[in-house]
């Protein structure tokens, strides 16, 4: 296994977690400002990296659970921050960070679940929020908000279900909406989604996972779709759907796990999307949480389809109590 | 992580932000430098450390993008009148003077529809206005999600006789970026509303002599075919050789290959389709006897061929 040149092949996870706990403590650092409109998804990118890296304890999360519910607004979603609109998206984070800190208690479950039911169209479809925009990410995030909350019930998930499969293409992959382009982030909310809702038997695993596999280019980075650009990201929306569809065997790991180390910055920490790019904690998250799908020593397993720790800490208790 | 609150050293930020804006330049959109210095000032509000940061904005050198201190006044003026949810020509404009400031800004996008959509009637300049401000918007980030939505919105209200001008549009962002996703989902939605399903074939197929490997143009060739059900076994013999055209160009075209294979699943295909995919691999592999895709294409057919 020959590293890159100037990389040492290893996870600095020391610095990883420091990289996060700045970016995280920073109403003193420029990136606060200037990630304010979703700073509830960063927020979650950062602790369950943290989490993942077992170093949670190094965050304020007492601090960090009241940041959360100060996002909530009186329709009962979250906005990307306080004072910010409600949008679907935030509202899982909201949630996923919750069952983290197992403070789920401190929500209504009824009234998000009441927000996100009132955002599923006839056609069984999600809208993000009142603005009306469909994406089949929004279906994932409401199967998965209402599963966590335990208030499934809450949606017609036969049909949430029924949308989610009239998105899948002739490749095997699913898009944003029908007829739309089979993409690697999709086809992880699609896969997801069909997991929550019991209907794995409405796709084609085989296909899907040879289109999956089919995102590995030669430097081990998966991309998103065929003849495009490998990034770090995709080393969790490939990897997770191929987990929970039993055949993460179907990529070369070892290549994968090179290409997601050559993508550190070693002295400061996080990862970015490719070798020698900057570094966000988004893609510092899906790297890590990518690792751990693999197994990598020295980090906590995950779940694919919750995205949360599957070891240690309440998340897994949950999950697995739960699941 | 506190509400939003005073930074302990505001000054540095500014001096970071005044760095940023220096090495960056372009990249460094008047967007961001205006929001952090709206968030800045919001946070030491009634402080002494408000009216440094005032004086200091003034001072990065932003000559490129010419930022006023005005953007800041406008984001303040925006939340105001959204709170007396004022719909009238004044605020239409101010939304896009906040769009133009940040163009992920969700309610300010989401309060112009409200105006437009209100104002139209009395104002019908208003059309020719909203084309040329999503243009502009568009030439600085064919990305943005609020864009696209705001764009589809449009779209539908403006029906099928619009449709040219939408397909235009959506053409002008793929020509910077031939695989833009928003661009060919808007292609899709307005296809469909306008029934253009000839003229969209014929697109992919424009797009497909400058980069055959072009997934999306692939992808959207399929959605054209299974629109429409009327003489769907023509069309597919018709796609099948269209295909096997391409794939003697570039036999190691995965995007060919699994397209070939997504018509072989069409039901009320060719009865022959099997045979016609083989022959597609056997010539292939003639030519080209190591390509993997064809052999692993040839061994699908034949595992999925009726006994």
């Amino acid at each position: 296994m020959d590293s890159e040149p100037g990389t040492s092949g290893r996870l600095v996870v020391d610095r990883h977690a420091r990289y996060i706990c700045t970016f995280a403590k920073a109403v003193d650092t420029l990136e606060f400002y200037l990630t304010e409109h979703f700073r509830l998804s960063g927020v979650y990118w950062g602790v369950t990296a943290l989490a993942l890296l077992g170093h949670l304890h190094n965050l304020d999360g007492e601090g960090i659970v009241k940041w959360v519910l100060s996002c909530q607004n009186a329709d009962g979603g979250f906005g990307g921050s306080p004072r910010h609109d409600s949008h679907i998206l935030y509202t899982l984070s909201a949630v996923q960070i919750l069952v983290l800190y197992d403070k789920l208690e401190l929500v209504d479950a009824d009234q998000v679940a009441s927000y996100i039911s009132k955002l599923q169209q006839s056609n069984g479809s999600f809208i993000g929020d009142s603005w009306g925009e469909v994406d089949t990410r929004f279906s994932y995030v409401a199967l998965c908000c209402c599963w966590l909350l335990d208030r499934l019930d809450r949606l017609n998930v036969r049909k949430a279900a029924q949308y989610v499969a009239s998105c899948r293409n002739f490749d095997g992959g699913f898009g944003c909406t029908p007829g739309n382009e089979s993409h690697a982030g999709q086809v992880f909310v699609c896969v997801a989604a069909l997991h929550i809702a019991d209907s794995l038997d409405l796709l084609d695993a085989d296909l899907l996972c040879w289109w999956l596999s089919e995102r590995q280019t030669a430097g081990g980075g998966l991309n998103g779709r065929p003849e495009k650009l490998p990034d770090v990201c995709y080393s969790w929306w490939c990897l997770s759907a191929l987990s929970i569809l039993g055949r993460l065997h179907w990529i070369d790991q070892t290549a994968l796990q090179d290409f997601i180390l050559s993508c550190q910055d070693e002295d400061d920490g996080g990862i970015s999307d490719r070798p020698e790019d900057m570094v966000d904690v988004f893609h510092t998250f899906f790297g890590i949480a990518g690792l751990c799908l693999m197994g990598h020593p020295g980090l906590k397993a995950v779940d694919p389809t919750f995205a949360l720790p599957l070891e240690d800490g309440f998340a897994a208790n949950f999950l697995n109590e739960n699941e | 992580m506190p509400r939003v609150s005073a930074p302990a050293n505001p000054e540095a930020l500014v001096n970071e932000l005044s760095q940023k804006v220096n090495t960056q330049k372009a990249e460094m959109e008047k967007a961001i430098v205006t929001s952090v210095l709206v968030q800045l000032r919001e946070a030491c509000k009634g402080l002494e450390t408000d009216n440094w940061i005032k004086a200091k904005a003034q001072a990065i050198p932003v000559v490129s993008i010419g930022y006023s201190l005005q953007d800041a006044e406008t984001l303040s003026c925006f939340y105001t009148v959204l709170e007396d949810s004022e719909i009238s020509l004044r605020v239409h404009h101010l939304t896009e003077e906040v769009i133009r400031i940040n163009q992920a800004h969700y309610s300010a996008w989401a309060w112009r529809w409200q105006c437009f959509e209100a104002l139209l009637s009395d104002h019908s300049e208003l059309l020719e206005q909203e084309l040329r401000f999503l243009q502009d918007i568009a030439t600085l980030n064919a990305k943005n999600y609020q864009l696209w939505n705001y764009r589809r919105r449009f779209a539908q209200f403006c029906r099928a006789d619009h449709a040219e001008a939408e397909l235009e549009f959506a053409h002008a962002c793929l020509v910077e970026d031939a695989k833009n996703y928003h661009a060919w989902a808007h292609r899709q939605a307005v296809v469909a509303m306008a029934g253009l399903w000839q003229a969209e074939l014929q697109y992919t197929g424009e797009v497909l002599e400058e980069d055959v490997r072009n997934n999306s143009a692939w992808s959207q060739r399929f959605f054209v075919l299974s629109a429409q059900p009327d003489r769907i076994g023509d069309r597919v013999l018709a796609e099948a050789n269209f295909t096997s055209q391409k794939l003697h160009l570039v036999p190691h075209n995965m995007s060919a290959w699994n397209y070939l294979l997504g018509l072989l699943k069409v039901s009320a295909g060719p009865a022959n389709m099997h045979q016609i995919c083989l022959d597609i691999c056997r010539q292939v592999l003639q030519g080209s006897p190591d390509c993997a895709p064809a052999k692993a294409s040839q061994a699908v057919i034949l595992q999925a061929q009726p006994q």
